[in-house]
């Protein structure tokens, strides 16, 4: 039975605060095209619900995720071509042709190039035919590459990790798969190992349900020795490791 | 001219907005520096986890990426369209629905913070924090309740009734009364719009 339009107009406030089930959600957005009194109520009320995003405490993120995010977004954009955008010209000219493969690219997006271009195509082999994803510059000379695995024991006997260092862009990812899950509280951090033994913290990261997890480092591991792997309690990772590594790989 | 990333930097959000709809990723490091820092602390606030809200914030900007075409400046601001897509996406995590939670086409605007500099931004963000935070102090416990259940929580009326073992219709109508009083109390603190 259809719900009435009072008991529909008394559920508005909970649709603007995401506060209905997706049934309900579907009968009121239905409601609302036909309804303008309710539709003004569902204006009037959403500017209040929208206001509570601003009351949290401000939390600094940590300057990692401003690279995973374009790092992500510069995935998204090769997996598939975003919504069809509004309008047919662009209000803005398109980004000129870079001088350099990927300098002046946000440090993400050149992460995410340098590995379109490393991983997809393997080192020295049909580098001709990179596609990359913002555009055409040419291929990065293979001396500027360098490629290191990480190899794990235990636990972590089964993970495939490689390191591509982008020297020339001092970037570094580091492509993690097939790692095994955290307990709850855990996260895996990585460490550059110098020339005189020193554990340097580098980043901390949870990997995804399928192990998997691409991690960018905005420098080319000059003077880093090793790459080490630990678990170590979340969310902020240790000073220290606080065990023997199972994954590790010696850079060249 | 080419707009590089200074002159990005200083694009209004609408033409912000313009800009990632064209295709501009430049324009996606723009957004991160202008709201990482909120679409953060929100999506901590609701998950209560560092970690976990890294993931939503990176979720959330890949969506803000794929579904800027749907995108409306005459409908909103970018912050809060971004805010809003944070919001759905951690509840989402919390709550493990498994579904996406599709944001809502209505017309909404939070005054814009302006878009200035960073000591500006910052005395204007604490301002607006101080005013949301004193309109929902303003308001009775139970309907502080009911609010902060629903936007933080991502609880439908029925669950928040059980959760607190309230009548269904006592919640419907402490959540109209809570949000009646704290949009008027936002609109004469002008954070947002009246009518």
């Amino acid at each position: 039975m259809a719900i009435e339009h009072d008991e529909l107009a008394n559920l508005v406030p909970a649709l603007v605060l995401g506060s209905v089930t997706p049934e309900e959600r579907e009968q009121l957005l239905a409601h609302l095209e036909g309804c303008e009194s309710c539709r003004e109520l569902a204006a009037g009320l959403a500017r209040g619900a929208a206001a509570l995003a601003l009351e949290p405490d401000p939390v600094e993120p940590p300057a990692r995720l401003h690279g995973r995010v374009l790092a992500a977004v510069a995935a998204a954009r090769q997996d598939a071509a975003p919504q069809q955008r509004r309008g047919s010209r662009s209000p803005l000219p398109r980004s000129p042709r870079r001088s350099s493969r990927f300098r002046g690219m946000p440090l993400g997006l050149a992460a995410a190039a340098a590995l379109a271009f490393v991983l997809g195509t393997g080192l020295g082999a049909g580098v001709a035919h990179v596609q990359l994803p913002f555009g055409p510059a040419g291929p990065a000379p293979a001396s500027e590459v360098s490629r290191a695995p990480l190899h794990g024991t235990g636990s972590m006997a089964g993970v495939s990790a490689t390191a591509v260092t982008l020297r020339a862009d001092g970037v570094t990812l580091v492509d993690f798969k097939d790692l095994p899950a955290l307990s709850p509280g855990q996260v895996y951090e990585l460490w550059l190992i110098t020339g005189s033994g020193q554990a340097v913290p580098a980043t901390v990261f949870v990997p995804d349900a399928r192990g998997s997890r691409v991690v960018v480092l905005n420098q080319d591991l000059a003077g880093t020795r090793q790459l080490a792997v630990t678990v170590e309690r979340g969310p902020d990772g240790a000073t220290a490791p606080s065990q023997p590594p199972q994954l590790s790989g010696r850079i060249a | 001219m080419t707009p590089g990333r200074k002159d990005l930097s200083e694009l209004s959000d609408t033409q912000l907005a313009a800009a990632l709809g064209a295709g501009e990723v430049d324009a996606m490091d723009v957004l991160y520096q202008r709201y990482g820092g909120p679409a953060f602390s929100l999506a901590v606030r609701i998950l209560g986890d560092r970690a976990r809200a890294e993931d939503v914030v990176q979720e959330a900007f890949v969506r803000v990426w794929r579904r800027v075409g749907s995108f409306a400046a005459d409908r909103g601001s970018l912050r809060t369209w971004l805010l809003t897509v944070v919001r759905n996406c951690a509840i989402d995590n919390l709550r493990g629905s498994g579904r996406e939670r599709e944001e809502l086409e209505l017309q909404v605007e939070v005054r814009a913070e302006g878009e200035g500099s960073n000591p500006w931004r910052e005395v204007s963000r604490s301002l607006e924090r101080q005013a949301v935070r004193d309109a929902l102090d303003a308001l009775p416990r139970g309907q502080r309740q009911a609010l902060e259940l629903a936007y933080y929580g991502g609880y439908s009326q029925q669950e928040i009734a059980r959760m607190v073992n309230a009548p269904l219709g006592t919640i419907k109508g402490r959540t109209r009364l809570g949000l009646e009083k704290l949009c008027s109390y936002l609109q004469g603190r002008g954070l947002i719009d009246g009518d």
